[in-house]
């Protein structure tokens, strides 16, 4: 998806520094629209501060990122902060769900950011979401969910505004073998023209990817397109 | 932009939590309210009471005892005026009603109280029930006195206001071997003469072997008397025909033997006091309001600390700082408001459970209620409130999104 086209992310001379070290070293980095690229590398490579970069959550101390047209390098806070609402979603290790609150009201969250009441094509497609992710829609609280089914929901949550990006971070870390692979056919399938980038080390997520970016040091040591494999029987469902 | 998803889930997260720092405030406001709506009470019963006596004229000595002996009836040994005196005020030309007011004995831990028959009437506006009373042994009560019209009393000596005219054993407790009949209730008045048993002043002249005010044998009550028949007196009342009257008869009997004055003046220095204490208490009060601000919104700081990787999140969905900033405002004004209506409530509440236990010991008609006053205070305690809540927003709302989503 996306060969020849212009790339949609052009990341050059990216470098983050933390305590006078550097962090991240990135000299150049290029995203297909709609390419599914997984990140991986040791602990404390530059993976996630990568991934902070790209979303535009961590300025990096030089260098651009461009997503389209947009360097979200050079955005002032509040600039950057409209851009990753109306453009990025964004999945988590731990989930980050609001545990008073039910999945729906999890999931419509974000559309309380720019709404004072949630529009009710976004509470019907926040609905529709947690029916296709096999998430109780009667649930009262998120805290009654099982692992499983609380990332699905933070999946749902990063594709209520139907954001042309989705970016996550290690989304399977904290999950059994059986809900990682769910999460991930969730997580794919969903990408439907989406840009995604996963932080990972699971090789259920890996594997289902096109493209692995290898860190180490806060440097890019390795970066191969490949064929993914074929959804599980979870995502064919789907 | 609508933050108040991401409070309530504050406040669900901690409720118990909430709940204290709402108590803290709350018990920090009623204090405030409390103490104003319970002064405001003090003093609008107090004038109340006093509203009917006019003018009083006594021995010289504390006027505020004066006060307290014939308004509140709160009797204690006063120096009795001259005769002389006494005779001049009750049959002075210029009073439409001079009412000699005598006391000292007490039915059932009832004050029995000697007075005229025209300053019940003024007290009480009429009667209630029955008939006023026309002979010695005839007894009006208090609308909160339990006896009924026809009820038999056999009063007690108590501290006697008469004590320097009598012989030793009317000093202590004991029978006068005189009995009344209840002839009539008064109106409710608002005053401990609610709880008095009112008797003609003669009754207790000739209770205490003392000259009625009547020639030797007479049996007549009331005015006019005989000024050569008239006794000391702890105190009386007067109401002069015209206000120049009640001025001139006020300068008239300030003499070195009398002291003449109107409630008011007394009562005026009374609520200079109350009002300093007030105001001191009040001060109290606000700093105590504002230390409790403080404490809880270190309290909301030292929770929303908890929350800093759900706000981390918040922001990196694409929630700006304005929206962060909004939740935690929303979440300690939350508390600041309840906190503060809840006080209200308390500070009512106490206020009125303490005016009702003052006006069951003291016999003044007290009503707290919230006024302009206290509402005030409410408001700018609640708007000190709200902005304080700005200081741990102010603190939490730009906490960089990155570091706490490692």
């Amino acid at each position: 998806m996306g060969e020849g086209a212009p790339p949609v992310l052009t990341g050059r001379d990216i470098a983050v520094s933390f305590a006078g070290k550097t962090i991240l070293d990135v000299p150049v980095l290029a995203v297909q629209p709609g390419d599914l690229v997984a990140l991986t590398g040791p602990s404390g490579s530059g993976k996630t501060t990568l991934l902070h970069v790209l979303a535009g959550i961590l300025r990096p101390d030089r260098g651009s990122v461009v997503w389209g047209e947009t360097d979200i390098a050079r955005l002032r806070q509040a600039a950057s902060d409209d851009w990753r609402y109306r453009n990025v979603g964004l999945v988590f290790q731990e989930f980050h769900l609001i545990d008073q609150l039910s999945p729906v009201h999890n999931v419509t969250l974000p559309a309380t950011f720019a709404h004072f009441i949630v529009p009710p094509e976004l509470h019907r497609r926040a609905q529709g979401l947690l029916d296709d992710f096999g998430v109780p829609a009667d649930a009262h609280l998120t805290r009654t969910l099982s692992r499983g089914e609380r990332q699905r929901t933070a999946i749902a949550r990063a594709l209520l505004l139907e954001p042309s990006i989705l970016l996550a971070d290690e989304p399977t870390a904290s999950l059994d073998e059986d809900s990682a692979r769910q999460v991930t056919d969730t997580l794919i399938a969903s990408a439907r023209g989406q840009t995604m980038v996963i932080v990972t080390h699971d090789p259920i997520v890996m594997e289902r990817c096109r493209r692995i970016i290898r860190l180490e040091h806060g440097r890019i040591v390795n970066d191969d397109a490949r064929e993914p494999a074929k959804p599980s029987v979870t995502e064919a469902a789907t | 932009m609508n933050p108040t998803r991401v409070t309530w889930a504050m406040i669900r997260r901690y409720p118990a939590t909430t709940a204290i720092f709402i108590a803290v405030i709350a018990i920090a406001v009623a204090l405030g309210i409390g103490i104003s709506a319970q002064e405001r009470a003090l003093r609008q019963g107090s004038t109340a009471a006093a509203d009917r006596f006019d003018l009083l004229v006594a021995a010289p000595g504390n006027p505020t005892e004066i006060v307290f002996n014939t308004v509140f009836l709160r009797p204690s040994a006063v120096q009795l005026m001259d005769p002389e005196i006494v005779s001049k005020a009750l049959t002075d030309p210029r009073v439409e009603y001079a009412a000699p007011i005598g006391y000292g004995d007490n039915v059932q831990g009832l004050q029995v109280v000697g007075t005229i028959a025209q300053f019940v009437d003024r007290l009480s506006n009429g009667l209630g029930d029955g008939r006023m009373f026309e002979a010695a042994g005839e007894a009006v009560v208090g609308a909160s006195v339990p006896f009924k019209i026809g009820d038999k009393l056999v009063p007690l000596h108590g501290s006697s206001a008469f004590a320097d005219e009598e012989d030793g054993e009317d000093e202590h407790e004991g029978h006068h071997h005189y009995e009344l009949t209840v002839v009539g209730h008064m109106k409710p008045t608002g005053n401990p003469w609610d709880r008095a048993v009112v008797v003609p002043i003669e009754t207790l002249w000739n209770a205490h072997g003392l000259p009625n005010g009547h020639a030797e044998g007479d049996a007549k009550i009331g005015p006019p008397f005989d000024p050569a028949r008239v006794p000391g007196l702890p105190a009386i009342v007067i109401k002069g025909q015209t206000v120049a009257d009640m001025y001139g008869l006020r300068g008239e009997y300030k003499t070195p033997q009398s002291m003449a004055f109107f409630p008011a003046e007394v009562l005026l220095q009374i609520y200079d006091l109350l009002g300093n204490i007030r105001q001191v208490m009040s001060i109290m009060a606000s700093v105590t309001q504002v230390l409790a601000f403080l404490a809880i919104f270190a309290g909301v700081v030292a929770l929303m600390k908890l929350f800093e990787t759900q706000f981390a999140v918040i922001r990196a969905l694409g929630a700006s700082r304005t929206y962060l900033f909004l939740s935690i405002w929303l979440f300690a004004s939350a508390i600041v408001v309840t906190g503060v209506v809840l006080g209200v409530a308390l500070g009512y509440a106490v206020a009125a459970y303490a005016s009702n236990l003052l006006q069951r010991m003291s016999g003044v008609a007290l009503t707290a209620a919230i006024g302009p006053d206290e509402v005030q205070l409410a408001v700018l305690g609640g708007v000190a409130g709200i902005v304080l809540a700005t200081v741990p927003a102010a603190l939490l709302y730009r906490r960089p999104v990155a570091a706490y989503l490692r």
